[in-house]
């Protein structure tokens, strides 16, 4: 892998109008919509309607913008799994002798290079519209601001990871979509309250991500905690990256191209 | 790279499942020249060219490539070698210099820098900022050649490289191809196209049900087939009558007004004494005769001769 090869993916997917438009869209758009609704409402009928920002704005929109930059991430990560080996252009790379582990890695960094930008715009919106837009309500500090920042990041390149290397696995980028928001938004909150399920719930990385919020930020009270510790966590995090990495890695490998 | 093999393979077999695709191949690529690989459809050409590029796992033998062995050497033989296998491919959503810069940034910097140069070498520099998915197959073609030269190749594997284009792209691409020989790189054309490879070509091999049925130059193939020559006289009908009875005569037949005469010798034997004798017969039968001349045997009737006869065996 070289700079040439990031380079190169990363422009296959920043050409990609549709993909482009979409990620924006999900990861600075709906934030940037929301805070303004919500500013034009106080603005309206102050009483009804209290100030969007604070530490409570921060709350809601970081979970938002990592559930928006979550799908965003899936896309892209899609896109850069699948989009040699569905344009038929992977036997062409393969056959210009350089390894097919190369060309896998290159994938990783030329799509963070895309998403990476966008997730950060979009919180410094958020961050901004929390302070900016707070109002008579208590602002969120420096440090609360980055421990947010760092968390949507993990969590949004986490996705992305796990989205590229299962669309190498499987070789189709709709059937991974589907899988991965099926997961994320249906089967993984399902069995997170099968309790029957007991430790092994440990397993599931959403719930790793949530023991890792900031406490402060952390506003799902339905939700059970079942990691208590944070290295179990990060091991957890980890874990499902390696994972994904390695079986994306290995179909590269293995794939008749 | 003159005088040397730019492919050698040995006993080279890939088997999917219980069918055959490469059977036991034995193929000898001069370097420099133009290499034509011929075969009905389904002949294993296009297996055989994957399982070189190691994008398939051969069952088993051995092969080199531009002297390295394979797959251990892979990546630097692979380094100088451009080739398009069955149909070129790109992303249709980037332009064609876009595309080549993929390609490139999985090759040596120095590729990056050949890219406008393959570009206008195939014609394609006033149309290398336009989308590929707007391009037509011929434009494909040319851009995959433009994508084989970015590594500067010493051997060139084409798979249907004619598909697409039109008579003058035809012959643009032979020059290119005649080019590209006298640069000292070895050209791999693999074709259905058998009249083409034939004004192309100096050297070919055909493959059928996965087997190399003969392989040489041009003109020692064509040769090896049975010599015929096409008499013009002026009785055609009492000349056959002639003819036919002379035991080195294997078939006479009618055609345009002339007699077309198969005789039998023995592979690239001489002829000579065979025509002789019919001349001295048809003149002692007062029949006037105004010429004698060898028919040309094309590489397309070799080849219908060749792969029916693999048929007639199975």
């Amino acid at each position: 892998m070289n700079g040439r090869m990031v380079s190169a993916e990363l422009l296959k997917l920043r050409k990609r109008r549709g993909l482009v438009v979409w990620s924006i869209v999900l990861s600075i758009g709906i934030v940037t919509v929301v805070y303004t609704i919500l500013e034009i409402l106080h603005l309206h009928n102050p009483v009804k309607y209290g100030p969007p920002g604070g530490i409570g704005g921060l709350q809601g929109s970081i979970i938002g913008l990592s559930l928006g930059g979550s799908v965003a991430a899936i896309l892209i990560g899609t896109a850069a799994g699948t989009a040699d080996v569905s344009n038929g252009v992977f036997r062409d790379l393969v056959a210009t002798g350089r390894s097919r582990l190369a060309l896998f890695f290159a994938r990783l960094p030329g799509a963070l290079l895309l998403f990476v930008p966008m997730i950060t715009v979009g919180y410094i919106v958020i961050a901004a519209c929390s302070v900016g837009l707070a109002g008579s309500l208590h602002t969120p500090d420096l440090g609360l601001i980055l421990r947010g920042y760092a968390w949507v990041l993990a969590v949004t390149c986490f996705d992305l990871t796990l989205a590229l290397g299962l669309a190498s696995l499987i070789g189709s980028r709709g059937t991974t979509i589907g899988i991965l928001l099926g997961w994320q938004f249906l089967a993984a909150p399902l069995l997170a309250q099968a309790s029957l399920l007991g430790a092994a719930r440990q397993a599931l990385y959403p719930r790793a991500f949530d023991r890792l919020l900031p406490h402060v930020l952390f506003t799902d009270q339905g939700a059970p905690i079942l990691i208590h510790s944070a290295a179990v966590a990060v091991i957890v995090i980890l874990a499902w990256t390696a994972a994904a990495l390695g079986v994306g890695a290995w179909r590269t490998v293995t794939r008749d191209a | 790279m003159n005088g040397s093999l730019a492919v050698e393979t040995s006993a080279l077999t890939t088997r999917f499942g219980t069918r055959v695709a490469v059977d036991a191949v034995d193929l000898r690529v001069p370097a420099a020249t133009a290499f034509g690989f011929l075969g009905p459809n389904g002949a294993g050409k296009t297996t055989l060219i994957r399982t070189l590029l190691g994008l398939t796992r051969p069952t088993s033998g051995s092969w080199r490539m531009l002297g390295r062995p394979m797959p251990q050497e892979r990546s630097i033989a692979l380094r100088r070698v451009g080739a398009i296998v069955e149909e070129p491919r790109f992303h249709p959503h980037l332009t064609g210099r876009e595309n080549l810069r993929i390609i490139a940034a999985a090759r040596e910097p120095a590729a990056d820098d050949r890219i406008p140069g393959a570009l206008a070498r195939v014609g394609l520099t006033a149309r290398a900022d336009e989308r590929v998915g707007k391009y037509s197959m011929g434009m494909r073609q040319r851009l995959g050649v433009a994508r084989c030269l970015l590594a500067d190749p010493l051997l060139l594997i084409l798979d249907e490289p004619m598909n697409g284009l039109d008579p003058a792209g035809i012959q643009e691409f032979r020059e290119m191809v005649a080019n590209l020989v006298q640069e000292d790189r070895t050209v791999f054309l693999s074709s259905h196209l058998l009249d083409e490879v034939e004004k192309t070509c100096d050297q070919v091999a055909i493959i059928d049900r996965g087997r190399i049925l003969m392989q040489g130059s041009v003109a020692d193939i064509a040769r090896t087939g049975k010599p015929t020559v096409r008499i013009r006289c002026g009785d055609p009908d009492a000349a056959a009558s002639v003819i036919r009875p002379i035991p080195d005569v294997e078939e006479v037949t009618r055609e345009d007004g002339t007699v077309l005469v198969v005789l039998r010798t023995e592979p690239g034997g001489s002829s000579d004494a065979i025509v002789a004798e019919l001349n001295r017969q048809l003149v002692g039968a007062a029949v006037s005769v105004y010429s004698i001349e060898p028919e040309r045997v094309s590489l397309e009737e070799r080849f219908l001769e060749l792969t029916s006869r693999l048929e007639d065996a199975g």
